[in-house]
């Protein structure tokens, strides 16, 4: 009787603890201020822009419906746009994914015409790379550029991560269909993180999936679901200078913040509730720690200032 | 202090219990790979919307009420498709560009349309509100993962847009029913059209999706491409039809305001709109425009406009237009699918044919058509044959209105040319007249000019009349076959005739070869005649007509496009001063030896044909006032003239014999002393019956009942004038037939001269007994009768010593 009280005591405990933890405070959030959008570029509106990069005086976007790119000015001033409709060179077909290297040349996802197109930081046509896996065209995502070696690393929709020289001679590939780590369904985009390490958004897995510069897995961020720290579509990710990352999701609206260890921060947001943003798709944050968002489906890229 | 402890230690392991089982039941839910795999897309199915501890990040919206109305469940949402389709996973992002057309969704069914149902249920669900949406077409559940023919997610395989014709069955029934066709074969899609989107189905055949884009499509009616002004999409498959536009037909410029049946202008809906539509068509060849009543299916699309009433109601097709509804085969032309065939002579002549449009009844353009109809002749895309263009330079509806088209523009299938080449290349024997006299080319002499027709405007058209238009005009001619010439009604009563004076006057080219003061009577009916008779008759406007009560015109003899009826290829007419003769002249039978046109109206003169009085049997050197022998002018020619005769009664043709009886002289020309009947000579003193005694014709005694049933009774008898008449003189005439040999026989003469006897001889009366000269004479009328013309008869009286 006395074992059994003292069991009824315990229980109680417990379920008081357990309920503490389960009922989790309002989402953290972080506040970000809106600086401005950018709709129209050269007498155009833009339309589904699906990436972005920046440096330290231009914003460079994928106006992947118009088949071109575009350059502003860190006022958000449009500058100079590239690119048609076509295969010749110069020419895209929707493209999605856009990096710069160090030197600020602009290396271009031509998705559909299956190649990377280089360009020199005058927006002067350079080189090609051709995609392929298996011996068959493949179609690029995006891509990233890693620091010194400036190897070229590339998803592609056949699952795999594909790392060129500059001189477009393919040194490796890592990455096939499935689940498990370092597998992919649909990798989107990838960016180079601290110590060189690659970071791959990996949608249909719900992911983002941190490999060594050599390609071996490390370690991965977030899983399938609504909870902070939780994906449905994953699709951007960007670094901010304290190394955080920051990943967007497309049909939650909204951008999450992790440590470089992958651990959930915060949601971009105030008050506990995330500050919608429409389908954002790729995303960048410069030396300013200002936040770059292609919201893809309101055809629009808005910049943030981050706290 | 230790129950305590132990309290806390079996707390701590229960809490790490619940704790763990909890983690269990979350993993459960959400964490395993199967449960997101449903989630993935039913974001509202995750188990932690329905667990109030946990805070997320987006609120729970298990039906979300969208402009497409309350849903089922989640997946099917706009933004859930595009969560995929953004061009990370799939490329769609052209279907949400601003501006694009998707297919309606929100929107209840129109009652036109009805979704098939299987077991009860539309096999295509509609949300909640009977709407349409996502989820009315797309599911990716019961989708067939390993067919590769067509988009997966697919509630139906789409294969030759089988989902589309499911529900759209009114736009999907061919090009019989008035819609575009739909899974004809194609030889390849326009790459223009591949790059727009646009798909082909299985065996490159026409599918909806080769025209239309479900999602994202660039312009109304989900088109791939834009279709207004300049028909941007129809020219891009139908590239022979791109040149319309800038022309008289390109309705953007002459009326870009002009509504069809379906209130839609050339403006907004292309200027093919203007006649054609693609679905739910209002007459064949997808006539975008009802019908007017009465118009015949095979020129209703084109006489919509080219009416008084119309837009086109300066270019209106009026009466005295080429026929449609008529069949090539009757020009000798065998069509075989694409070929065209005939024994013509020319075919050779004209390279060969060039297979024009032909359609069936309904006004379709079939393979195995056979009918005439405008698109026959025109082809109303195409202003020009061989300059496809024109003008360069965009057209304005004033310049277009005061162009002119010639024989080689005007929507023509061939440029007509010199020789006409559109019109003979189905009246491909009329070529024949490119070797006569009637053609202008031929045509010589300060005259020569008038053979044009008149036209508004003169001057550079003239060139363009050619073989053919020197005569007709295919529209709004001024008379019967479609006449270009001036028409004086006032020269004639014969509406042929009216056609043929134009040219045949004294001051027109043709003066030499005039009809003059005598001629074959015209405007004549021959209904009296029985018998089939080839030659063609007219009715008063000069239409041919089968009617027996047709009348006797110029062309009932003459075919005016062929010069020698034997032979079509003949050149010998084409020689400015050549003079015709019987055998040829246009004529549509040749007279031979055995055969004379003229016997196919005059049936019971037929029978001089081999009798003396055949000049091939008695006198074939003679010559008749033309100076022509029996061989060129034909044994009627001998002794009539169809043109300039000597007189009116007989059109004489020969030089008229001395005599006081108007029948006698006739008969005098030969029979009389020096002329080619000398050895047959009429006696001049007793020859003639007293010319006092006056005598009824065989009329009158039939009806006075002087007449016996089934014999000859009467004889034709003659006034003063030397015509028949009811009372009048027994003269040559009266005994005689000049045309029949034996007068109980129709037969033709034995070719040879022969004696005669009172039962021939050229002699009508075969009964004396009871014939009219028994009246008088009595039983010796017999030998009076013979008294008359034989001297020895004479002699052998006392009576008449």
């Amino acid at each position: 009787m006395q074992y059994l009280s003292k069991i009824k005591i315990a229980l109680g405990i417990s379920i008081v603890i357990l309920y503490a933890v389960n009922v989790n405070a309002a989402i953290p959030t972080k506040k970000m201020t809106a600086l401005f959008t950018l709709t129209r570029a050269a007498g155009k509106p833009l339309s589904k822009p699906s990436d972005i990069a920046v440096n330290n005086d231009y914003i460079y976007v994928v106006d992947g419906d118009n088949n071109r790119i575009v350059i502003f000015n860190k006022n958000g001033e449009y500058e100079k746009q590239f690119g048609s409709l076509g295969e010749a060179k110069g020419q895209f077909n929707y493209p999605v994914g856009i990096a710069l290297d160090s030197d600020n040349n602009i290396y271009v996802a031509d998705t559909r015409n299956h190649r990377i197109q280089i360009f020199d930081e005058d927006a002067d046509y350079k080189r090609s790379i051709k995609i392929a896996t298996d011996g068959a065209p493949s179609r690029p995502v995006d891509i990233t550029v890693s620091g010194e070696s400036k190897n070229i690393y590339v998803t592609t929709k056949s699952n795999k991560v594909l790392v060129y020289k500059q001189n477009g001679k393919k040194i490796k590939e890592f990455g096939k269909t499935g689940t498990d780590r370092g597998e992919f369904r649909f990798p989107g985009t990838i960016k180079t993180l601290s110590h060189g390490r690659i970071g791959v958004v990996d949608i249909l897995n719900f992911r983002l999936q941190i490999f060594s510069k050599k390609g071996k897995f490390s370690y991965q961020v977030g899983s399938f679901g609504v909870r902070p720290g939780q994906f449905i579509r994953p699709k951007g990710v960007a670094i901010a200078p304290d190394n955080r990352i920051y990943i967007s999701d497309s049909y939650m609206d909204l951008i999450q913040v992790f440590t470089n260890k992958g651990r959930f921060l915060y949601v971009l947001g105030s008050n506990g509730k995330p500050h919608h943003v429409t389908a954002p798709a790729g995303i960048a944050i410069d030396k300013q720690k200002r936040l770059y968002v292609s919201e893809v489906f309101a055809n629009r890229i808005s910049v943030f200032q981050l706290e | 202090m230790q129950i305590k402890f132990k309290q806390f230690k079996y707390s701590v392991l229960l809490f790490v219990l619940l704790l763990s089982t909890a983690k269990v039941s979350y993993a459960s839910i959400v964490g395993t790979q199967d449960s997101a795999e449903c989630a993935t897309c039913h974001v509202m199915w995750i188990s932690d919307f329905q667990d109030k501890t946990v805070e997320t990040l987006i609120p729970y919206r298990p039906r979300p009420v969208e402009k497409s109305g309350k849903q089922n469940g989640v997946a099917s949402t706009e933004r859930m498709c595009f969560s995929c389709h953004d061009g990370f996973i799939l490329e769609s992002r052209y279907r949400w560009r601003e501006g694009r057309h998707n297919h309606p969704v929100g929107h209840k069914v129109p009652k036109k349309i009805k979704i098939p149902k299987k077991d009860g249920k539309e096999t295509f669900p509609l949300n909640m509100d009977k709407k349409v949406y996502c989820g009315t077409c797309h599911s990716a559940h019961g989708v067939d993962w390993n067919q590769n023919r067509a988009a997966i997610f697919m509630r139906a395989v789409n294969e030759s847009s089988n989902m589309c014709r499911a529900c759209h069955k009114d736009h999907a029934t061919g090009s019989k029913h008035g819609n575009h066709p739909i899974l004809d074969r194609i030889k390849r899609l326009p790459e223009k059209l591949k790059k727009a989107g646009a798909k082909i189905g299985p065996q490159n055949k026409v599918v909806c999706e080769s025209c239309h884009r479900q999602h994202g499509a660039p312009a109304d009616k989900l088109l791939v491409l834009d279709n207004s002004k300049s028909s941007g999409l129809c020219i891009t498959c139908h590239t022979d039809k791109k040149n319309m536009s800038n022309t008289k037909h390109d309705m953007n410029i002459m009326a870009p305001d002009l509504k069809n049946s379906k209130k839609q202008t050339p403006q907004k809906n292309g200027l093919c709109s203007a006649c054609h539509v693609s679905h739910n068509a209002k007459g064949p060849k997808l006539a975008s425009i009802k019908a007017r009543p009465g118009a015949d299916p095979l020129e209703a699309n084109c006489v919509n406009c080219h009416n008084s009433n119309s837009v086109a109601k300066k270019a209106a097709i009026g009466k005295h237009s080429h026929p449609i509804n008529v069949n090539v085969s009757k020009l000798g032309i065998k069509v075989k699918g694409k070929t065209w065939h005939s024994d013509s002579p020319f075919v050779d002549q004209i390279g060969g044919f060039t297979p024009l449009p032909l359609y069936g009844k309904e006004g379709h353009s079939i393979k195995d058509g056979s009918q005439v109809a405008c698109g026959t002749c025109h082809d109303p895309h195409n202003w020009s044959v061989k300059d496809k263009r024109e003008e360069d330079e965009p057209m304005t509806a004033e310049r277009l209105r005061k162009l002119r088209g010639n024989g080689n523009n005007s929507f023509l299938r061939i440029a007509q040319g010199k020789n006409s080449a559109l019109c003979t290349n189905c009246h491909i024997n009329k070529l024949a007249i490119k070797s006569t006299k009637h053609n202008p080319a031929n045509v010589t002499g300060e005259m020569a000019e008038k053979m044009h027709p008149k036209r508004k405007s003169e001057s550079s058209e003239k060139l363009n009349d050619g073989l053919c238009g020197t005569c007709h005009k295919a529209h709004n001619g001024k008379s019967v076959n479609m006449w270009a010439r001036e028409i004086d009604k006032s020269k004639s009563d014969a509406a042929i005739e009216r056609l043929c004076i134009d040219c045949h006057n004294k001051e027109s080219v043709a003066k030499n070869k005039l009809t003059g003061t005598h001629s074959h009577p015209l405007n004549v009916s021959l209904k009296n005649i029985t018998g089939h008779i080839k030659l063609p008759l007219f009715d008063k406007e000069g239409k041919r007509t089968k009617d027996k009560d047709g009348r006797v015109d110029c062309a009932t003899c003459h075919n005016v496009h062929q010069w020698d009826p034997k032979d079509i290829e003949s050149t010998a007419g084409a020689v400015n001063e050549v003079d015709g003769d019987a055998t040829n002249s246009f004529l549509r039978i040749p007279s031979t030896a055995t055969k004379e046109m003229c016997a196919e109206c005059h049936k019971e003169q037929q029978y001089v044909l081999g009798t003396e009085h055949d000049l091939n049997v008695s006198a074939p050197q003679a010559k008749n006032k033309f100076g022509k022998t029996v061989k060129q002018s034909g044994v009627c020619g001998q002794c009539h003239a169809v043109h300039s005769a000597s007189t009116s009664t007989k059109l004489w043709a020969r030089k008229l014999g001395k005599a006081n009886d108007p029948v006698d002289l006739y008969c005098r020309s030969c029979h009389e002393k020096g002329e080619i009947a000398a050895d047959k000579v009429i006696p001049a003193e007793r020859g003639i019956h007293p010319e006092d005694v006056l005598v009824w014709s065989s009329e009158i005694r039939q009806r006075a009942g002087r007449h016996h049933k089934g014999k000859q009774t009467g004889i034709p008898v003659f006034n003063r004038q030397g015509k028949h008449d009811k009372i009048g003189r027994i003269t040559c005439a009266s005994c005689h037939n000049p045309h029949k040999w034996d007068g109980r026989k129709k037969q033709k003469g034995p070719g040879k001269k022969v004696e005669g006897n009172a039962m021939n001889s050229f002699l009508n009366i075969t009964n004396t007994e009871n014939f009219v000269c028994s009246d008088c004479h009595g039983r010796d009328g017999l030998f009076r009768y013979k008294y008359y013309h034989s001297p020895s008869s004479r002699k052998k009286h006392r009576l008449y010593q």
